[in-house]
């Protein structure tokens, strides 16, 4: 995978705010924010400067029941074919079922039956995609019954059937392991690091007792823990700091990517 | 909310102008606005995005030493520049504002304006009607020009009341636009405005606005909006004419312009 280096999420909010910030390898933007025919200067002002843009969607609903979107996919491929961007990414989850969108990124079954059903539609997006597609593990806040594989290795088989890459969420990871206790460790040891696009690291805060990965708060110290614990195994090929609300001072965002950076030292 | 302009809230006191009283005086409500909004950007605790986004930057404080007219912009966002200006302007704070300002013997309250309009108007009619006696009654010739001369004084008395600046309030403008140079960037905004310009270059620019958000900006037509006339706003700024934004001579006391003077540039005055 090539590498990306230390980035941060674009978002209209912040978009000068991006552009100052020193040291802004690369920058991720919201696909479905976005329409081909209109790109925001900003982003057209990055790609000048040489800053891949990756697209990065939610709502393809791979694990759905219900067969992929085509317009979504072609949407997706098309604005990645715009920004010239290396790879796009959805997420391990489904946002839809039985006409209704749940508004957020559901996690899965983690059985064999869903598995199956994830994969096809991952192959058929990749069919429709002018570029590599990498999965991102999301936060959940239940599991499901009857789960027959540990996220792990769901992730592993599934990269292992589709040939995606994987976009790892230490923030995801690390509310999984508060909420669900799902083992960090384990996670990492089990997934297939080799094919780690880029690395998600983001804020969020504790309310009665459950985190939240609310993508508006100061990222943690135990969040960029994970993201050691995961350097230790890897030299990731990029880090992106995500913040999609309450938008702190520029130097509180150079702060954090700074941090992050020390942690990849 | 605070509403109210006190000493403590504006920060104002003996016989300066706080930023936000400047650019009422020099452009009105939407100026003031404009300084308001600018002054946060300055301060760290709003951004404004390429589109022209306004929003408030997370933990900045928005409640700690903010005047009424900040603590309004940053209650209102996110929302576009131009739509923030000018709800601003058209708030209880910017009401409150130009009360403040009257009593500070810096503007004409409407109802001085009005009544000394009336009576303007009143003597030149008396006058007229004098002299028309004199043309169909045959009235000696001294007491027409004695009307006409009492019309005249009177008129003369009254047109310093009929602008919506005292004179104190067109001096603190002229002290303005003195120092409305830069790096003084809340000093140009309150004095020419954000469509003002600044040697040639507008003032958003200066200021490293984005044309995009500069577009959201309204400008005022003269007169557009004036709450009779209660302050210099209403009747000061339309951006179309050349001379806009120029720093004109208008505040000179013996001027007749209805502004304090200032760049004229409304900026997206809106409410006034």
């Amino acid at each position: 995978m090539e590498k990306l280096g230390v980035g941060i999420g674009w978002r209209p909010e912040i978009d000068l705010t991006v552009e100052r910030l020193p040291g802004v390898d690369f920058v991720e933007v919201v696909a479905e924010n976005l329409h081909v025919g209109h790109l925001p200067e900003s982003l057209l002002l990055l790609r000048e400067r040489g800053v891949p843009v990756l697209p990065h969607a939610v709502s393809l609903s791979l694990g759905g029941a219900e067969p992929v979107d085509a317009q979504r996919v072609a949407h997706l491929g098309a604005l990645a074919e715009a920004l010239d961007a290396p790879l796009v990414s959805d997420h391990v989850c489904f946002v839809r079922a039985g006409g209704l969108d749940s508004g957020h990124l559901m996690p899965l079954p983690r059985t064999r039956d869903a598995l199956d059903v994830l994969v096809a539609n991952v192959k058929a997006a990749q069919q429709d995609l002018p570029v590599p597609l990498a999965l991102e593990n999301v936060a959940a806040l239940l599991d499901w019954p009857d789960g027959e594989l540990t996220e792990g290795q769901f992730l592993a088989e599934l990269v292992d059937r589709t040939d995606c890459h994987l976009l790892v969420d230490v923030a995801n990871l690390y509310a999984n392991a508060r909420n669900l206790g799902t083992d960090v460790a384990r996670f990492l040891d089990e997934i297939p690091l080799e094919r780690l696009a880029y690395v998600h690291v983001a804020g969020g805060e504790e309310h009665q007792g459950v985190y939240h990965d609310t993508h508006a708060h100061a990222v943690r110290p135990e969040v960029l823990d994970v993201l050691a614990q995961l350097r230790s195994r890897v030299d990731p090929p990029g880090v992106l700091l995500e913040r999609d609300d309450d938008y702190p001072a520029d130097a509180e965002l150079a702060g954090e990517l700074a941090a992050i950076r020390a942690v990849l030292g | 909310m605070a509403t109210q302009w006190t000493p403590t809230s504006a920060g104002s006191g003996g016989s300066t102008a706080e930023p936000e009283e400047q650019g009422f005086l020099a452009g009105g409500p939407g100026r003031a606005a404009e300084v308001a909004v600018v002054s946060l950007v300055e301060a760290g605790a709003v951004r404004i995005s390429r589109d022209g986004l306004v929003s408030a930057v997370g933990g900045a404080g928005h409640g700690i030493g903010r005047t009424p007219l900040q603590t309004r912009v940053l209650r209102s966002l996110p929302r576009s520049l131009g739509d923030v200006i000018a709800s601003t302007a058209r708030g209880p704070e910017a009401q409150s504002l130009r009360r403040h300002l009257v009593d500070r013997g810096l503007v004409v309250s409407a109802g001085r304006r009005k009544a000394a309009r009336l009576v303007r108007r009143l003597t030149v009619i008396g006058a007229m009607v004098v002299v028309f006696a004199k043309l169909a009654l045959d009235l000696p010739f001294e007491v027409a020009a004695i009307a006409v001369a009492v019309a005249l004084l009177a008129s003369l008395i009254l047109a310093p009341s009929t602008r919506p600046l005292t004179r104190a309030g067109r001096l603190t403008v002229r002290r303005l636009r003195a120092v409305a140079i830069s790096p003084n960037r809340i000093g140009m905004v309150a004095y020419y405005g954000l469509l003002g310009k600044v040697e040639r270059h507008h003032v958003w620019e200066v200021l490293g606005i984005s044309p995009a958000a500069a577009a959201t900006l309204r400008r005022r037509s003269r007169g557009s909006g004036s709450d009779g006339g209660a302050s210099c706003g209403g009747g000061c700024g339309s951006c179309a004419s050349s001379s806009c934004g120029s720093g004109s001579s208008s505040s000179s006391d013996s001027g007749g312009s209805s502004c304090g003077g200032g760049g004229g540039c409304g900026g997206g005055g809106g409410g006034d």
